[in-house]
């Protein structure tokens, strides 16, 4: 099935947008939220990172990464211009380190996912903070440790340890079942 | 660099996250291509911050899927056959409101008409109603008017009763010096022969006076005649023309008016 999405969005087929949007979304949506940290120009960034898709669809090789990887990079830097602009500066201060943390994470978790609920949240706010940072904000790895005064020996230890925590819940189980735990979560 | 401290070092997080340099960007791709355990382990880190991803998942408004779609539609030449269909079904729908708009505006203003025009064929008729109530009204109004006169007339004191006998019935006449007032009763006369006509004379000086034909129609049943002076008998004749002649053909009725 992956495989035939990847060759309609190689085809430049209009339904591999519509299918890729309806999978990532929602997903993709939460990380451009917490770039831009606005509704509006949010919804302006997933608009156009579903566009940069189409026209450069073609350009997508899979041997380098899944398509959501590949989707999320192009989300990314979209935000990352967009808090870039004047439009950007000027109404939005620079978030504070702490703000982020402390964005609400998934709520109405069932009972039944506790042990899952449990392992995220158990994840130590520092090593949120990272991912938060580089994975969702497009930090560096430098700028981190420039931005926390952390070492960058420490970053980079943090960074595989964090990853490693989420692959106990989602890493080494098929895609199915890690889709199934998403929705569960939210 | 083997395979396990490839995995040990970071660089494959580093690459998920966007993090490598051109040169660490080789590197781990190279080491992709060569060893499965290495696209296992990649898609792993990958896996599990795309579950990170999902569970902080936020719904998109509803319309965003359509508005992505129409931007792709706009600035995709490549796909003019996904592109038109859209938008020429989109014109058809206005196209089906507009006529059905139409219609329906056409089917209003002729119910409407039908109901105008209902409504003015009433109002006629109704009109005509009362155009007739109004006649009869000013009939029985002309009606009342002449009895009044007719009995002002009978109670006055100086009238006298005529009575016109034909040896058959009477009938009355009324006569007034007084007021130079002659009514005459027409209901107590006898119907005329067929195709005859009665004409009323005033005898003077034994010769017959034409005083006009009777109206057999005239209002209330009573006819005003005019006075003649000095009349010593009244008379009613049975004529041919209905215009009357200037002297009597068959007097059929005769009367003497009292003295005072």
């Amino acid at each position: 099935m992956q495989d035939q999405l990847i060759i309609r969005l190689h085809n430049q087929d209009r339904t591999a947008i519509g299918d890729l949007y309806d999978a990532y979304g929602a997903a993709l949506f939460g990380v451009v939220l917490r770039i831009v940290q606005s509704r509006e120009l949010a919804e302006q960034v997933l608009q156009d990172t579903f566009v940069k898709a189409w026209r450069h669809g073609a350009s997508y090789d899979h041997s380098k990464g899944r398509l959501f990887t590949w989707l999320l990079n192009i989300a990314r830097n979209t935000a990352i211009d967009a808090t870039r602009t004047a439009y950007y500066q000027h109404y939005r201060k620079t978030e504070s380190i702490e703000n982020i943390v402390h964005t609400p994470g998934p709520d109405n978790i069932r009972p039944d996912l506790m042990g899952v609920r449990e392992i995220v949240e158990q994840l130590d706010d520092k090593y949120k903070l990272l991912i938060e940072l580089i994975y969702f904000k497009g930090y560096t790895q430098e700028e981190v440790a420039e931005e926390t005064g952390i070492p960058l020996g420490t970053v980079k230890t943090r960074v595989r340890y964090a990853i490693g925590e989420l692959r106990k819940v989602f890493g080494d189980r098929s895609p199915a079942v890690a889709l199934l735990i998403a929705v569960l979560l939210k | 660099m083997d395979i396990q401290s490839f995995i040990q070092s970071g660089l494959l997080e580093a690459y998920v996250l966007g993090q490598c340099n051109a040169e660490e960007r080789a590197l781990v791709e190279d080491m992709l291509s060569r060893y499965p355990e290495a696209r296992t382990e990649l898609q792993s880190i990958e896996r599990a911050l795309e579950g990170y991803a999902s569970a902080n998942a936020v719904p998109p408004p509803a319309w965003m899927k359509g508005r992505i779609m129409d931007l792709i539609d706009t600035e995709a030449p490549t796909a003019p056959t996904a592109a038109t269909p859209a938008l020429k079904s989109r014109s058809w729908r206005w196209l089906q409101l507009l006529a059905l708009a139409l219609a329906a505006l056409a089917g209003y203003w002729i119910y409407r008409n039908i109901q105008l025009e209902a409504e003015k064929s009433t109002l006629e008729d109704r009109i005509e109603e009362l155009q007739v109530q109004i006649d009869a009204c000013r009939e029985r109004d002309q009606r009342m008017e002449k009895m009044e006169q007719i009995v002002v007339l009978l109670r006055d004191r100086d009238t006298r009763p005529v009575a016109l006998d034909n040896g058959k019935g009477t009938a009355y006449a009324y006569f007034n010096p007084v007021r130079h007032a002659v009514a005459l009763d027409i209901a107590g006369l006898p119907a005329p022969a067929p195709g005859k006509y009665f004409q009323f004379w005033a005898i003077v000086d034994n010769q017959p006076v034409s005083m006009g034909m009777v109206d057999l129609q005239a209002v209330a049943g009573w006819q005003n005649l005019p006075y003649l002076e000095n009349a010593a008998a009244l008379a009613i004749s049975q004529e041919d023309n209905p215009g009357g002649n200037a002297t009597p053909t068959e007097v059929v009725m005769v009367g003497n008016i009292p003295a005072g």
